[in-house]
């Protein structure tokens, strides 16, 4: 065996899996149980009973007053989007039609994903139900969600004193 | 879990060139059709303002680049799953296409191109006479 064997991280992650083909399989089993993990939301499109088919990427930020989530929706129409405020989970769904005209058709590649697809976003805390504002501009989906006037003082800084 | 992979392609930087910018290139997810007389390419390019994209054609190169603009995010990052960034991707095009009839439109974050294909590339029907 070589040396380099023994100190993985020492040389090239490639070359390693070419000589061990056992690492390589770990490795490979590491990624997909880190896949698994860090798709937050891997139980709400089987209660559902829908089976999304993908699901878009979402960015959520916090400041005092609002939390503003924003989802990449590219090519989708608003009236094909659905959004929904459920308890303290803010649910996004929708389908992304597309449009091939099938008679025109001839070679085609493709590598968007469209089909249906289902989010929740689970919220710290309580939001304004009525104040939500959504805009959707260039494909991007902006959901502003105020904070209620109990969540903004739900924060406490605690305060460390010196002994 | 979902099968379809979430993380956007990072474009692979040019050989000899640097990025003069810090934030991310993507690769653009494409879906080209063709048809009897063009071929339709639509680019997914969330959150790019139409007058940013910048699509050249020279030397059969077809080249798609889209700028970003750079918003301040206003508070805390709770969770990022996408980081505004510039899209850029490029084909290499055959003689097929009219260079000169190319049409492209931006929707909804899609890019649409329009590449008509040349007079001597369209299929054509031949007679059959019979004698």
């Amino acid at each position: 065996m070589a040396i380099k064997d023994l100190i993985p991280w020492f040389s090239e992650k490639r070359s390693i899996e070419r000589d061990n083909p056992f690492l390589a399989l770990q490795n490979e089993f590491n990624n997909l149980f880190d896949n698994f993990w860090r798709n937050r939301n891997f139980s709400p499109a089987v209660f559902e009973g829908e089976l999304a088919k993908f699901q878009p990427n979402i960015n959520i930020a916090e400041n005092d007053d609002a939390y503003v989530v924003s989802a990449e929706l590219p090519g989708m129409d608003e009236k094909n989007i659905e959004l929904e405020l459920k308890g303290n989970s803010l649910v996004l769904k929708g389908e992304k039609k597309e449009e091939h005209e099938e008679k025109k058709r001839g070679r085609v590649y493709s590598e968007r994903r469209y089909g249906s697809f289902y989010r929740q976003i689970p919220l710290p805390d309580e939001v304004k139900v009525e104040k939500v504002e959504a805009k959707f501009k260039n494909g991007v989906l902006n959901i502003e969600l105020p904070k209620t006037e109990k969540a903004k003082t739900s924060h406490k800084q605690i305060e460390i004193k010196a002994e | 879990m979902s099968e379809k992979n979430l993380t956007k392609k990072e474009a692979a930087t040019p050989v000899n060139v640097e990025r003069t910018h810090e934030w991310p290139t993507y690769v653009p997810d494409v879906d080209i059709v063709e048809s009897k007389d063009c071929f339709v390419v639509k680019a997914d390019i969330p959150g790019i303002e139409p007058q940013n994209v910048n699509i050249t054609f020279e030397q059969n190169v077809l080249s798609i680049h889209a700028e970003c603009s750079i918003e301040n995010i206003n508070g805390r990052q709770l969770i990022s799953e996408f980081e505004p960034g510039d899209y850029e991707r490029r084909f290499s095009v055959s003689n097929e296409i009219d260079a000169s009839k190319i049409e492209a439109k931006t929707s909804n974050g899609v890019l649409t191109l329009t590449l008509p294909k040349a007079e001597s590339a369209k299929p054509r029907k031949i007679e059959v006479k019979s004698v």
